[in-house]
């Protein structure tokens, strides 16, 4: 009987307050919410980057084109006929040097004690000689 | 409440219980049901699938990365929408612009910007990227550009034998690029996807991607400096002597490498669609002609290992004219007694013809095949000829007094040089190779050329010896006397073949050639040129040695090889 009561009494309370959600659901609903909408914003922020490395990798083929276009243009600019045309247009005549009009400097054995002094002192009295290897 | 509540509220709730159970029935029917047309249709409308080129490989000169000889460069097709520039007013004026700047002929740039019913043409393809920049500043209505990228050649017509080219399908047809396709090539890549409405790839959607492997970059042993001094030594030689050909090679004699290699005529290798086939044989191995007395080395060199002679055996010269088996050998200037030091120095057939015999005929063929005539010396580039040498067995009587003079016998230029470097080298016949070495995109070496011995026909003592003799081919008395260099030592022999015809030897036209080494006394490099039918002059004293001259001299001093005249600081 006494339990019967309670119930009446609960009923009453609920017809004079209305519907309570309940808490618990109402949490797993807030929980999932956020859920998707963090999914949602990670979505949009692998699209964003994805994007960006699409600039990117389209970037990179583009200067690649580029530095070919850069590398051809001084490939040409430095070929030896181009040289050669462009001494010409200003009246330059330029050829290898003959073997008389070289000196080659030889390296002798160094002799002990040596430093860059010395080396430094010895390069002023360096003597030329003709090469008789040859001769 | 109304009395009509109940009944709006029955409709609206059949009204959407129906809506939800038709969505019900067709939801089951699209899932349950087998529609694999329709799925196949929308799969393939949000699939996407790509195959990434690989770029080609590279190929430098022996100085690596600074001097390209063969890129991909990225270039623009002018294209059009006719349906559009068709509307334009002045299409005539507009075509005439373009055709001034991308020099293509008026009327078709017009014709092909007034098709109305059509929605694509191009103006011009493979443009250069400065070039469409100015196209596309002229701002005409309905053209744009579409991006490209082709198989270029900055310097043309250089070193094109060597390079070769690429066909449309972007395979190596000739020179390096047939040689080394399979590492210029590379590998393509694939990437497969999904598309959003307006097909443009969802990165995050992206399923496969393999990255291109972009091809190899090829060094060859060639020296673009050396290699631009024989170009146009020989371009000097085609237009001074009127030639049909001319052909050239520098080879570093202790290695083989080839530092250069020139054939004439030449062609431009963007165009080489446009080029005649005789003007894309590679002469240089692939052409094979009698070497006429350029060979006698060879064979005094032979006599000298199996000593049948010494430099001072005399022979009797016949004055001009010997019979031997009932055929006269002629010698261009007639001499009474010779030694075998003075026959080559004098290039004399009979004495020469007379040394072979001291061989016999067994002797004489396994030198020469030893010195690597009759076969291929095997250089990295397609085409090379094998040259004439017929086994012993096939020779007549007098084959060998024949052969020893450069007659019946066909050799390629590499060859000749070949045996000629070989007695600069103490007697060591090289491979001789123009790869240097072959790089990945990411540095790994994936093939390294390295000096190869094939034989060694004769000793150091005998090589020795020849070098001294051939040296006194080029002293002032000496036929080869046109090919010193100043400041250097040079050793070599002329060579004037009469070209063969039908029945015998033809009187007017020839093959005149040079091939020698520098400096005598430690050789550095052998060049050998050779000229097709110069006319009139047409000895090979005369005419190749020279352009040998011309070539040798600026290489040499290039190189930095000290010569007799050096002068040397000493500390």
């Amino acid at each position: 009987m006494a339990r019967k009561n309670v119930r009446k009494k609960r009923k009453k309370q609920q017809q004079m307050n209305g519907y309570i959600f309940p808490v618990p659901f109402a949490g797993i609903v807030v929980v999932a919410s956020a859920l998707a909408l963090g999914y949602v914003w990670l979505g949009c922020q692998c699209e964003a980057m994805g994007d960006e490395i699409k600039a990117v990798e389209a970037r990179s083929v583009d200067l690649n084109k580029k530095l070919l276009n850069a590398e051809y243009r001084w490939v040409r600019m430095k070929s030896p006929q181009s040289l050669e045309i462009a001494l010409q247009r200003h009246g330059l005549k330029m050829d290898w040097p003959r073997a008389g009009q070289l000196v080659r400097l030889e390296r002798r054995e160094q002799p002990r004690g040596y430093n860059d002094h010395a080396l430094a002192g010895e390069m002023k009295i360096a003597k030329v000689s003709r090469n008789v290897m040859h001769e | 409440m109304s009395k009509q509540a109940p009944y709006r509220l029955y409709v609206s709730s059949s009204m959407l219980s129906l809506a939800v159970i038709g969505l019900g029935v067709r939801l089951a029917f699209l899932h349950l049901g087998s529609h694999e047309a329709t799925r196949a249709r929308i799969d393939r409308n949000r699939s996407y699938e790509r195959k990434i080129l690989a770029g080609r490989g590279a190929i430098h000169d022996r100085n690596g990365n600074g001097n390209v000889l063969a890129m991909n460069l990225g270039v623009k097709d002018v294209c059009i929408d006719p349906a559009v520039t068709a509307k334009g007013e002045g299409v005539v004026k507009t075509a005439c612009k373009l055709s001034e700047l991308l020099n293509v002929p008026t009327d078709e740039v017009a014709v092909r910007m007034k098709q109305s019913d059509r929605r694509f043409a191009y103006v011009k393809r493979f443009v250069p990227t400065d070039l469409a920049e100015e196209v596309g500043a002229l701002g005409i209505d309905g053209m744009f550009f579409r991006d490209a990228t082709i198989r270029h050649y900055p310097q043309k017509q250089f070193l094109c034998h060597v390079l070769g080219f690429v066909n449309h399908m972007g395979t190596g047809s000739a020179g390096v690029e047939q040689q080394l396709d399979r590492y210029l090539r590379g590998s393509p890549g694939i990437r497969e996807g999904r598309v959003n409405a307006k097909r443009e790839e969802l990165y995050i959607r992206r399923g496969l991607n393999v990255p291109a492997l972009e091809g190899a970059n090829v060094t060859l042993t060639i020296d673009q400096n050396i290699q631009y001094m024989v170009e146009k030594a020989l371009d000097d030689v085609m237009e001074e002597h009127r030639a049909e050909g001319a052909w050239a090679l520098v080879q570093r004699i202790s290695t083989g490498e080839i530092l250069a290699l020139a054939s004439r005529p030449g062609f431009d290798l963007n165009e080489f669609r446009h080029a005649p086939n005789f003007a894309k044989l590679n002469r240089a191995i692939g052409y094979v002609y009698e070497p006429g007395s350029t060979l006698k080395p060879a064979v005094f060199a032979a006599a000298l290992e199996e000593k049948t002679v010494t430099p001072d055996t005399m022979f009797n010269c016949e004055n001009g004219a010997w019979s031997y088996k009932r055929r006269i050998l002629r010698d261009y200037h007639p001499y009474s007694r010779l030694s075998v030091a003075d026959g080559l120095k004098k290039s004399s057939n009979i004495l020469t013809a007379k040394v072979a015999l001291t061989l016999g005929d067994e002797g004489l063929d396994r030198y020469l095949r030893a010195f690597g005539f009759g076969k291929k010396l095997g250089i990295d580039l397609p085409g090379e000829e094998h040259g004439i040498l017929h086994p012993v067995k096939r020779w007549s009587g007098i084959s060998s007094t024949r052969i020893a003079i450069g007659q019946g016998v066909a050799v390629t230029a590499l060859q000749m040089l070949g045996a000629v470097c070989a007695i600069a080298n103490d007697g060591f016949l090289m491979k001789p190779f123009i790869v240097r070495e072959v790089r990945s995109g990411t540095g790994e070496v994936m093939h390294r050329s390295e000096p190869e011995v094939v034989s060694r026909p004769i000793s150091i003592a005998t090589a020795q010896t020849m070098r001294r003799l051939m040296g006194r081919v080029t002293e002032s008395d000496g036929t080869g006397r046109r090919a010193r260099v100043e400041g250097y030592t040079v050793a070599g022999k002329t060579g004037t073949a009469q070209k063969p015809v039908a029945g015998g030897y033809s009187s007017s036209e020839h093959v005149a050639s040079f091939v020698g080494f520098l400096p005598v006394e430690q050789p550095e490099i052998g060049v050998i040129v050779v000229v097709d039918n110069p006319q009139p002059l047409h000895t090979g004293g005369r005419v190749a040695a020279p352009a040998f001259s011309k070539i040798a001299g600026p290489a040499i001093r290039y190189l930095n090889i000290p010569g007799t005249d050096s002068m040397v600081a000493r500390r």
